[in-house]
């Protein structure tokens, strides 16, 4: 406020002295120099010229009536000294330091006014620094500097951004970046990143985070290139890469010693070979780093002993195996042998859809994984096919640190059953070492011999149990009440209860204006999917068969999709305040929505 | 030895001007903390500041004065963010303060810098800050009167590469 103000008022002060002096002047708006002021006058025999290294031109008294205009308020000063104002005092009086801080300023003013759009927030700054280095030659090395890039995260403009922005950026900050995100810049060529132009740069020596996702112009040489120069990178995300990784992988055991996480999910081209020969290839220092290791739809192999040798990573606390069919019981039991009576490090362990795993291989689980934050075992509804034994009840009673547990689709013929329910509530169960639940998600979808007192039990013993997904099972009205009784006011509880069918409608108008019918939230991101404003209200999710129905956007999302152009004005006319048409591609929340996080419906 | 004596300072300009001033107030500047500090205790020496002419020492210790009995901000804390982030916004009393002519402004930067006053410094550099956001290229040139010295061609040519940030 107080800055408007200031810049409002402040040509007011300046008035009569610049109306006065712009009769004289033949000065328009635009660019102007030194030289253009003085056409005017009397022909010189020389001409001034100012350079932005910062000589100060004294002109003779003849030329003060120096053409100005109200934009340019600040350059007549107050103390009258007789200088002419047409000097660069920003370039002549400040060192570069403080034209460096500055710009951090600028930065932090854009990061303070918020993220509403896409080019708004920490986005519109950097955007802003891109611009500005238009100005002048020693403003593109200002908005360059290494201090203001230590974070290069660009995908908000990734369809846009030229590739030489990129390399101008590097150019000046190489040594400097600690994280750069290159997610979806599809166009981007690996040579703006290693250039032979770049040779002679210093190397990436502070980055730690590299996320090349989506980045397909990038080729396994320049990756491997990047890591040879990167000593102390931590994060490598290459998730749906479609490169051959077998000799990047090799690169990174050569040259990184401290490398925490690897995301190789869904790389087309990954090799099982190649990665059992990277984790055989560690030295004991990079096998205590690791901590995340993510190779979810990794190919099979005939034989293969990866999970003995994952069990030798002391600190390997995340293990997503999703999808990956070829773990069998021979695997688990070889991991468990590997540890060799120790208590597995794992903290989060995905086995989502490993269809050929028994009932047997998972419980060799048990006792073995005290550690567990996260268990993820969804779709085995096969594993669990005919008269299931209470696997998972004994699986999760050992797992007394239990954050998140989904077994979406696995109860289907009976894997989940109430005695697993009771399990997860502290003193339930005879001999159960449950103290206290630390379970704050639990989604048990198709689960069809859960019965609604177990959920609703479980809802009322649960302190911290905010998001519950039961899609498909016996739930009723009653358990809906239950739930928003304890999390009515709980803007981040959410439950879900798709297809079921003893759910009825009576229930809507005690329950409609207290919930939303799906989690949408206010961001750049979300605006392909045009949540209405009450969507992103500060309310519980709660997602029915019914609730559903009364969402309307996605008629006309459809409708706008089949109208093609008229999806501009379908958009604009449904949520005025989301004026502009959603455009960008949406690979950035193909991560969400392959973890099954999916809001719309 | 009085009371007196200990509460004030004397500093000397780099145009030979004499500010007597109260210790409180001199102390908001780090550098000048130091040097009172290094100071044997109960002397009357004068510190010089060579790097400040008195027509900005008058105002730095303006902002000093209003500020006097805020808590200092911790010595050689690094956690910059922290400190930074609580001055996000610039208070009522520092934006009128800082309506100042351009070389003042820059003026009091460089000296809040060289008398390391961290607060002041932010809301200096906050100030220019707030001046440039928004504004196109030309707009900046003719606030800061700077010659664009690229030729036509590469400008044109950054230009092309900025399309989509100068829409």
């Amino acid at each position: 406020m107080e800055q408007q103000q200031q810049q409002q008022q402040r040509p007011k002060l300046f008035r009569p002295r610049t109306q006065g002096l712009r009769r004289q002047s033949t000065l328009g708006l635009g660019g102007f120099s030194l030289t253009q002021v003085e056409q005017p006058l009397q022909p010189r025999p020389f001409s001034v010229v100012v350079s932005s290294a910062g000589v100060r031109a004294h002109a003779p008294e003849a030329t003060t009536p120096v053409g100005t205009d109200e934009l340019v308020w600040g350059t007549l000063s107050y103390r009258a000294v007789p200088e002419p104002v047409k000097v660069d005092l920003f370039s002549t009086m400040l060192p570069r330091e403080l034209k460096v801080a500055v710009f951090k300023a600028l930065l932090e003013v854009w990061k303070a006014s918020g993220a509403g759009a896409r080019l708004e927030g920490e986005n519109g700054g950097r955007r802003e620094l891109i611009r500005l280095s238009r100005v002048s030659k020693e403003w593109r090395s200002l908005v360059y500097d290494g201090q203001l890039w230590a974070n290069i995260d660009l995908t908000g403009f990734a369809g846009k951004l030229h590739p030489a922005t990129m390399r101008q950026i590097l150019r000046h900050s190489r040594a400097f970046v600690r994280t750069l995100t290159c997610q979806g810049m599809e166009t981007l060529p690996g040579s703006s990143l290693t250039g032979r132009d770049l040779l002679d740069l210093p190397t990436f020596s502070s980055l730690t985070t590299l996320d090349l996702r989506g980045a397909h112009g990038i080729t396994t040489p320049d990756i491997i290139a990047i890591v040879q120069i990167s000593p102390g990178l931590k994060k490598l995300n290459l998730k749906g890469s479609r490169l051959h990784l077998n000799h990047l992988l090799a690169a990174l055991a050569d040259n990184v010693d401290g490398l925490e996480e690897l995301d190789v999910s869904r790389c087309w081209s990954l090799e099982f070979l190649d990665v059992e020969a990277f984790v055989a290839r560690l030295n004991a220092q990079q096998r205590a780093a690791l901590t995340s290791l993510r190779l979810s739809g990794l190919p099979a192999a005939a034989t293969n002993h990866l999970l003995q040798k994952l069990a030798r990573l002391p600190n390997l606390r995340t293990l997503d195996l999703l999808g990956c069919r070829w773990l069998a019981h021979d695997d688990i039991k070889e991991y468990i042998d590997a540890l060799d009576g120790r208590p597995s490090p794992l903290h989060h362990l995905v086995l989502s859809s490993c269809t050929n795993l028994t009932t047997e291989a998972i419980e060799l689980l048990a006792g073995h994984v005290p550690e567990m934050r996260f268990f993820e075992a969804a779709n085995l509804e096969a594993v669990f096919y005919i008269d299931p034994p209470p696997t998972l009840a004994r699986l999760v009673r050992t797992m007394p640190k239990l954050e998140r547990l989904d077994l979406e689709g696995t109860g289907r013929y009976g894997g989940v059953c109430d005695r697993m329910l009771y399990e997860l509530i502290p003193g339930a169960c005879p001999g159960s070492p449950l103290v206290v639940s630390q379970l704050v998600e639990l989604r048990i979808g198709s689960a069809k011999h859960v019965t609604t007192q177990a959920l609703s039990t479980l809802v009322t013993s649960l302190p911290r149990l905010a998001r519950l997904e039961a899609d498909g099972t016996e739930a009723d009205n009653a358990l809906v009440r239950t739930f928003l009784a304890k999390h009515g006011r709980d803007a981040d509880a959410s439950l879900c209860l798709v297809d079921c069918h003893r759910l009825t409608p009576d229930i809507y108008p005690e329950i409609q204006y207290k919930t939303r019918a799906r989690a949408g939230w206010d961001d750049y991101h979300a605006l392909p999917f045009t949540y209405a404003r009450a969507e992103v209200a500060a309310l519980p999710v709660v997602k029915t068969f019914w609730a559903w129905r009364k969402v309307a956007a996605p008629k006309q999302w459809r409708d706008a999709r089949t109208h093609g152009e008229d999806r501009r004005r379908a958009s604009t006319e449904m949520t005025g305040r989301r004026g502009s048409t959603p455009t960008r591609l949406w690979w950035r929340d193909i991560d969400e929505i392959e973890r099954g996080a999916c809001v719309v419906q | 030895m009085s009371a007196e004596k200990k509460d004030s300072v004397v500093l000397v300009t780099s145009d030979d001007e004499t500010f007597t001033v109260e210790k409180k107030v001199a102390e908001r500047s780090n550098l000048i903390k130091s040097m009172i500090e290094d100071l044997p205790a109960a002397s009357d020496e004068s510190i010089p500041l060579p790097n400040v002419s008195s027509s900005v020492l008058v105002k730095v210790l303006e902002y000093c004065d209003h500020h006097k009995n805020e808590p200092l901000p911790a010595a050689d804390s690094n956690d910059a963010d922290d400190a930074r982030r609580k001055a996000s916004e610039i208070g009522e009393w520092d934006a009128k303060f800082i309506q100042v002519d351009q070389e003042m402004l820059f003026e009091i930067i460089l000296a809040a810098n060289y008398l390391d006053i961290k607060p002041l410094l932010d809301v200096g550099c906050k100030t220019v800050a707030n001046m440039i956001k928004g504004k196109t290229p030309e707009e900046i040139r003719k606030l800061f009167n700077i010659i664009n010295d690229f030729t036509p061609e590469e400008e044109e040519q950054i230009r092309k590469e900025n399309e989509w940030a100068e829409e």
